[in-house]
C-alpha cells in the first residue's frame, strides 16, 4: 500500500482516514526519526518516549498538515521541538560561541590522522563519543544532515535558525568530530 | 567512499578542511558520512511500533478533534459575529431616532440650532431641548488607553531595529508580525490590551465582516474606553463624522507601532519569520482583546485577506484561534496576570501546532 506515493501524499491520505497509508508512511520514516532522536537524546528510554510523543503529535495534528514542506521535514520539526525541550530541561543552553581553536587543530597531516590508522570499530566508537560531546545545537544540525540528509535550508526550517547559523553549526560540529577522531 | 583530496605540502590545511566540508555539505560521499553510515542503525522496538500504529488507528476511529474544534468556532462565530452588529445597529437606531426627534427637518445646521434655541419647535419638551448637541468641536470618539494601531510590521523592522530591551514583554510580537514578503497585504500586530492588526494595505475596518455597519468597526474599541458618553451621545454631524473617520484613518495609517520589537536573536527572527509567514498567509489580519465578561478569556477575530479564508472569530478558550492570534492571546494572558491560563493555552497551542517553535519570550511557560 502506498509504495508509489510520496510521503506527503500518504500523510494526506491518512488525514483522510486511510490507516494503511499511515502504516506505509510510518515504515518509511520510523528508522530515520528514531535515530535522530536517539542520537540527540542518548538515553534510550527518553528517546522512546520522545519518539512516541512525536508520532502522537503528528497524528493529533494530521488535519492541520499541509504540503508546504516535505513530510519528513515537518516530522523532524516536531521531533526537534521535543528534543530541544528535553535538552533545555537537562542543561543550560549550549554556549553558541565556540572556541576557534578547534579549527586550528585541522592542520594535522592527513596521513597522521588517527582515523587513517584506527580500527573501524574504534572509529565508530569515537564518532559516537564525539557526537555525544557536541553542543546540542551543533549535534542536532549534524544529525539532521547526516541522518535525514536535509539541506541547509531544510535544517534551518526545522531548527528555526538562519542559513548561515546552520552552516556555522555544521562547520563547528564537523571540525570537532574530526578533532575527536584525531585524538 | 571517495577519498578526500590530500593536502599537498603547499596547500594550507584549512583549504583541505574547506574542501572536505564542502564535500560533506554537497553530498553524503565524504569520509565522515561514510563513517557515520557505519554506525549502528537502531530502530524502535516492535512494541513501540505497535503502539504508534494503534494510536494512529484509534485516532481515525474517533472524530477528529481538529475537525470538531474547527466546526465549533464556526458555529459560535456566527452568533458572535452578529452580536456586535446587532448592538451597533440598535445603538445607531436609538441615536438616529433621538436625532430625528430633536432636529427639525428644515432646521439649519446644528450649530445655529443650538445657538438660537429660544424658539422651540412645537411638541419639543425642555428636557429634549437640553440634550447636549454635538458641538462643532466634537471630541473624537473615545479611544482606548493604548489605541490599537495598524502596523506595517515590515516597516517597523526597518525603522526600529535595535529596540529589543525597551519592552521585552512584546519583543516577539514583532517577530510574529514580520510580514510575509510574498504577500501584498502586511500582517500586523499591536499589543494588548487589544491587538488590532488590519492589513496595512487595506483601509481601517476593512478586515471587519462585511455584515457590520461601517460605524460598527469602532464599536469594540469604544468598549474598553472609559467615557460611556460615546455610546449614548447623539451622533456628530455627518461632516464631523467624516472628518473624524478621516482622522482615525490617518492616525491608524500613520501611527507607529510602539510594541513591535526586533527579535533578540537571529535564530528567533528566522523562526518567527517562518511563523509569521504562516500566520499572515493570505494577507489576513487579526484582533485579540480580553473578553470583558470572562476574565482570562480572550475574544479573537481574523479578517479575511484577499486570498485568505473568510473572516471568523471566537473566544479562547475554548475556540482555537489562528496561530498568530493564539500566540498573542498567550502573551496577553501573561500580561494580564493569568499565568496558569497562559501555560495551558501554550500547551494547547503546541498540541494543535506541534511544529510551532515556541518564541523565546514564552519558553519560561513550558
Amino acid at each position: 500500500m502506498g509504495t508509489g506515493k510520496t510521503d506527503e501524499e500518504l500523510m494526506l491520505a491518512y488525514a483522510q482516514g486511510d490507516a494503511l497509508a499511515f502504516d506505509a508512511l510510518y515504515a518509511r520514516t520510523r528508522g530515520m526519526l528514531y535515530r535522530f532522536i536517539l542520537r540527540s537524546v542518548p538515553e534510550r528510554a527518553v528517546a522512546d518516549e520522545l519518539f512516541q510523543d512525536t508520532w502522537s503529535r503528528a497524528i493529533h495534528a494530521r488535519a492541520r498538515y499541509r504540503v508546504e514542506a516535505k513530510f519528513s521535514t515537518w516530522l523532524l520539526q516536531i521531533a526537534h521541538n521535543l528534543v530541544v525541550d528535553h535538552q533545555r530541561r537537562l542543561r543550560p543552553q549550549a554556549d553558541a560561541d565556540e572556541s576557534e581553536h578547534v579549527l586550528g587543530l585541522l592542520d594535522v597531516p592527513e596521513r597522521e590522522r588517527p582515523e587513517e590508522v584506527l580500527s573501524d570499530f574504534e572509529q565508530r566508537r569515537r564518532l559516537q563519543l564525539a557526537l555525544e560531546a557536541l553542543p546540542d545545537e551543533q549535534r542536532n544540525a549534524f544529525l539532521l544532515r547526516m541522518e535525514s540528509n536535509l539541506s541547509l535550508e531544510e535544517i534551518a526550517q526545522v531548527t528555526g535558525a538562519g542559513h548561515e547559523t546552520v552552516k556555522s553549526r555544521l562547520r563547528y560540529a564537523f571540525a570537532k568530530i574530526r578533532e575527536r577522531l584525531a585524538e | 567512499m571517495s577519498d578526500i583530496k590530500k593536502p599537498s605540502q603547499t596547500t594550507p590545511p584549512e583549504h583541505g578542511f574547506d574542501a572536505e566540508f564542502d564535500a560533506f555539505l554537497r553530498e553524503q560521499d565524504s569520509r565522515l558520512a561514510a563513517l557515520y553510515r557505519k554506525l549502528p542503525h537502531p530502530e524502535p522496538d516492535a512494541a513501540i511500533d505497535a503502539q504508534v500504529r494503534a494510536q494512529a488507528r484509534s485516532a481515525l476511529r474517533m472524530p477528529s478533534e481538529a475537525a470538531a474544534q474547527a466546526s465549533r468556532p464556526a458555529a459560535r462565530s456566527r452568533v458572535q459575529r452578529w452580536l456586535p452588529a446587532f448592538g451597533a445597529a440598535a445603538t445607531l437606531l436609538l441615536v438616529a431616532g433621538l436625532a430625528w426627534r430633536l432636529v427639525p427637518p428644515t432646521a439649519p445646521p446644528r450649530r445655529e440650532t443650538a445657538a438660537v434655541a429660544d424658539t422651540p419647535a412645537p411638541g419639543v419638551t425642555q428636557s429634549e431641548r437640553t440634550v447636549p448637541m454635538p458641538a462643532p468641536t466634537v471630541p473624537p470618539p473615545a479611544q482606548p488607553a493604548t489605541p490599537p494601531v495598524p502596523v506595517d510590521a515590515t516597516a517597523q523592522y526597518r525603522h526600529t531595529p535595535n529596540t529589543v530591551a525597551a519592552k521585552p514583554e512584546s519583543s516577539v510580537a514583532a517577530d510574529n508580525a514580520k510580514t510575509d514578503a510574498k504577500s501584498n497585504a502586511g500582517g500586523a500586530l499591536a499589543a494588548a490590551p487589544k491587538i488590532a492588526a488590519p492589513a496595512s494595505a487595506t483601509p481601517p475596518g476593512s478586515a471587519e465582516p462585511t455584515a457590520f455597519p461601517s460605524r460598527a468597526v469602532e464599536q469594540p474599541r469604544a468598549k474598553s474606553a472609559p467615557p460611556p458618553v460615546a455610546a449614548t451621545a447623539p451622533p456628530p454631524p455627518p461632516a464631523a463624522m467624516e472628518a473624524e473617520t478621516a482622522r482615525s484613518a490617518a492616525r491608524a495609517a500613520a501611527a507607529p507601532a510602539p510594541e513591535l520589537r526586533e527579535s533578540a536573536s537571529a535564530d528567533g527572527a528566522a523562526a518567527m519569520q517562518a511563523f509569521a509567514d504562516k500566520a499572515t498567509a493570505g494577507g489576513s489580519s487579526f484582533v485579540v482583546r480580553p473578553e470583558p465578561s470572562a476574565p482570562g478569556r480572550y475574544h479573537w477575530e481574523i479578517g479575511g485577506g484577499p486570498t485568505a479564508a473568510p473572516a471568523r472569530d471566537g473566544i479562547y478558550p475554548p475556540d482555537p484561534p489562528p496561530l498568530a492570534a493564539w500566540v498573542e492571546i498567550v502573551r496577553a494572558m501573561l500580561r494580564d496576570g493569568h499565568r496558569d491560563a497562559a501555560r495551558h493555552a501554550l500547551a494547547d497551542l503546541r498540541a494543535q501546532h506541534p511544529d510551532f517553535r515556541v518564541p523565546p519570550d514564552l519558553r519560561g511557560l513550558e
